[in-house]
C-alpha cells in the first residue's frame, strides 16, 4: 500500500485546483464541475485516513458523500437547464432571478 | 535510491489526476472539460486502489463515470446547443490573477501541514477490508444508508420536475389529443 499522506497531499492539490476553476469560470456547468472535483478531493482525504487508522467509517462517509454527490449533480443540472429555458443565459453574473 | 514500482504508478496516476484538474479549469468548452473531469476522477478511483479500497473503487467508476458524469455529458450535448457557448473560458484580469495566487499559497500551506501532520506518524494496522467495510455500512449505519435512499429518490423526483416541459402542445400530446 502507497504511503497514505501521498494520498492526502494529491487530494490537497485536486481541491485547489478546483477551488481556482470556482473563482474563475463565469459558466454554471463548470462551476457545478469544480465542486465535485473539490468533494472527490475531500473524500481522497477520508480514503487515505481510514486506510492508515484501519477504521473503516472513513470508507463508509466517502460512499455516502458519493451517493450525496450524485443527488446534487442531478438537482444542479436541473436548475440549470431550467435556468436556460428560463432566462436564456447560465451565465453566473447575467443571470439574476430564479424563477420570473 | 531507486524507484520502485508502486511508487512509479502512483505518480503516473496523480500526474493524470492533476493534468485532468487543470485540463477541466482552463478548456474551452464545456464538453471538452468534462472530459477531463472524468479523466481525473477515473484517476482518483485508481488511487482508491492503491490505497487498498477497491469497493470505493468500483463505485466511484460505476456511479461517477459510468452515470452521473454520462447523464451530464448528454445533458450538456444534447438538449441546449448553446449552452456550451456561454462564455466558457476562464476570465483572466487583476482580482482572477490575484485570487490564483492566493490559491496557490493556499495549496503551498496546505500541503506543508498535510504532509507532516503528526497523524501519519503513528503505525498503521493495515487497510480494512471489503467485508468490514459492508458490515459498517449495514450493521452500523443502516439507518443512514436507508435516509441516503430517500434522499435519491427525493433528488430524482425533484430533478425531473425542475425540467418539465409545460408546453400546451406537449401537454395536449400527453393526453392523447390530435394535432
Amino acid at each position: 500500500m502507497i504511503d497514505p499522506s501521498w494520498l492526502a497531499a494529491l487530494g490537497v492539490i485536486l481541491f485547489g485546483v478546483g477551488l481556482l476553476g470556482t473563482f474563475y469560470h463565469k459558466n454554471a456547468i463548470v462551476v457545478l464541475m469544480c465542486i465535485e472535483l473539490m468533494l472527490n478531493a475531500a473524500n481522497l482525504n477520508f480514503v487515505a485516513a481510514a486506510s492508515h487508522y484501519g477504521d473503516v467509517n472513513g470508507w463508509v462517509f466517502t460512499a455516502i458523500a458519493i451517493a450525496i454527490a450524485a443527488a446534487e449533480v442531478a438537482i444542479g443540472l436541473a436548475i440549470l437547464l431550467s435556468l436556460y429555458s428560463t432566462q436564456g443565459t447560465i451565465s453566473l453574473d447575467a443571470a439574476r432571478k430564479l424563477r420570473n | 535510491m531507486a524507484l520502485d514500482f508502486e511508487t512509479l504508478i502512483f505518480v503516473i496516476v496523480s500526474a493524470s489526476a492533476i493534468a485532468g484538474a487543470v485540463g477541466c479549469v482552463f478548456s474551452s468548452r464545456v464538453a471538452h472539460s468534462l472530459l477531463w473531469l472524468m479523466l481525473t476522477f477515473f484517476a482518483v478511483a485508481a488511487a482508491f486502489l492503491m490505497a487498498s479500497a477497491e469497493m470505493l473503487a468500483a463505485i466511484q467508476i460505476l456511479v461517477y463515470l459510468g452515470s452521473v458524469m454520462l447523464v451530464v455529458q448528454f445533458g450538456v450535448m444534447l438538449t441546449r446547443r448553446r449552452i456550451q457557448d456561454v462564455e466558457s473560458l476562464p476570465t483572466l484580469n487583476a482580482i482572477s490573477a490575484l485570487s490564483g495566487i492566493g490559491v496557490f499559497a493556499f495549496i503551498l500551506v496546505l500541503l506543508r501541514e498535510v504532509m507532516e501532520h503528526s497523524l501519519w506518524s503513528s503505525e498503521s494496522p493495515g487497510a480494512p477490508s471489503t467485508l468490514d467495510f459492508a458490515d459498517s455500512l449495514f450493521n452500523s449505519w443502516t439507518m443512514a444508508t436507508v435516509i441516503l435512499g430517500a434522499l435519491l429518490a427525493m433528488a430524482m423526483i425533484g430533478a425531473s420536475y425542475l425540467v418539465r416541459d409545460e408546453r400546451l402542445i406537449n401537454l395536449l400530446w400527453d393526453m392523447g389529443a390530435e394535432e
